[in-house]
């Protein structure tokens, strides 16, 4: 019968220590965002852009980059299109605007209880809308899947 | 967490009886001639309606045993179970039908002519199942856009588990060919099919799934009628 007392208490410790764990721990990546890379339009070599604000007519924020030849921007997860406006010289007189649209396929991918999903993008195409002073002179998808953060995925001339 | 309450009830009960084993020992016996039951037992878990009223949830599960031997009896559960796993990233649900088999050995001496039960056993038991996701949120550190959950129904069909659950349980005579019993469980996930992009959180019959860990934990609350077939 001490066994089974024994076993019954092993049970009920069981039982109290099993709860999930329901927190998302930090080392679990989330939601890979996209990196856009500057290059100069002639020269092909890295060119900063400075007083650069990105805002889009979906979002109320706003993102501003002082001087930067690298940014890394997240994608709308609830629709297949980001429209974004991207503002050179923000702060000065000589302010250019562009309207790129980007198109993707959404791929949900299940991390755990805690986290929920990650999304995983596929870029379908990239569109910079015509006006008559466009700052940016073309573009290239360099990697058209979003599955981490390590490298470039557009590159924008300018 | 009521369900911890009734947990708590039942793991006292057990105490009760484990610790007091005169207490079930009181019944007046003066017939010379015992008569030992042996034949078929069928019940019904009754913490799966407890469960009802307190979770989202719904299930049924029938119990049979049969008396082999002085101590030894073959068990058959049948069941299913319909339960809605709900958290801040994620609206699912997991329903499915299981078949549980294994013996229940009394380790309780009773009195001649006294038919309770303590018991130690085993199940092997399978499940087939599916999971289906209504609604998930995206993890996403950065708030640019609006954290709105996804909505989108996705449907995994044709799971399936199996495990092996160690049990310790009491069966009471309330009266006559009437038992009431409850079991603590302890289920060890042996193989399960998952989804390619989900995970199972639930498993009918197996109870809750917690991440990177084989073992689950279950209780069960049992009303058992003898057919009264056989007597030595």
């Amino acid at each position: 019968m001490n066994k089974l007392k024994s076993l019954i208490l092993v049970l009920l410790f069981l039982l109290i220590a099993c709860e999930p764990d329901d927190i998302c721990l930090d080392s679990i990546e989330d939601t890979p965002k996209l990196i856009l890379r500057f290059f100069d339009k002639e020269t092909t070599k890295l060119k900063s852009v400075t007083n650069f604000q990105i805002s889009s007519l979906d979002s109320d924020n706003s993102l501003f980059f002082g001087e930067t030849d690298s940014i890394a921007i997240p994608l709308n997860h609830k629709v297949d299109l980001s429209n974004f406006n991207f503002t050179i010289n923000s702060s000065n007189t000589n302010s250019n605007s562009d309207n790129i649209l980007i198109n993707y396929n959404r791929n949900p991918i299940y991390k755990s209880v805690g986290c929920g999903y990650i999304l995983n993008y596929t870029i379908e195409s990239l569109i910079i809308e015509k006006d008559s002073n466009n700052w940016i002179d073309r573009y290239n998808i360099y990697k058209s899947n979003i599955e981490n953060e390590t490298t470039r995925h557009i590159e924008i001339f300018h | 967490m009521k369900l911890l309450g009734i947990l708590k009830f039942f793991i006292s009960l057990i105490f009760i009886l484990l610790f007091n084993s005169n207490l079930t020992s009181q019944t007046e016996q003066d017939s010379l001639i015992t008569k030992n039951k042996y034949g078929i037992r069928i019940g019904l878990d009754i913490s799966k309606q407890i469960r009802m009223l307190t979770e989202e949830y719904n299930g049924l599960s029938l119990y049979g045993d049969i008396k082999i031997k002085e101590r030894l009896f073959i068990v058959a559960e049948v069941g299913r179970d319909n339960k809605n796993i709900n958290n801040e990233n994620l609206k699912s649900k997991f329903s499915g039908n299981y078949i549980k088999t294994g013996l229940n050995y009394n380790l309780y001496n009773n009195l001649p002519g006294l038919n309770n039960e303590i018991y130690v056993g085993f199940r092997i038991a399978t499940s087939k199942f599916e999971s289906e996701v209504f609604e998930y949120s995206i993890y996403n550190e950065d708030q640019y856009w609006s954290q709105d959950r996804v909505q989108e129904n996705i449907l995994y069909k044709d799971l399936n588990a199996n495990w092996i659950e160690l049990v310790v349980g009491f069966n009471t005579e309330l009266a006559n060919n009437l038992f009431m019993g409850a079991s603590l469980r302890l289920n060890r996930m042996i193989k399960q099919k998952e989804p390619a992009n989900f995970k199972n959180l639930f498993v009918p019959g197996f109870n809750k799934v917690t991440e990177n860990n084989n073992f689950g934990t279950a209780i069960t609350y049992s009303i058992i009628y003898q057919i009264p077939i056989i007597k030595k």
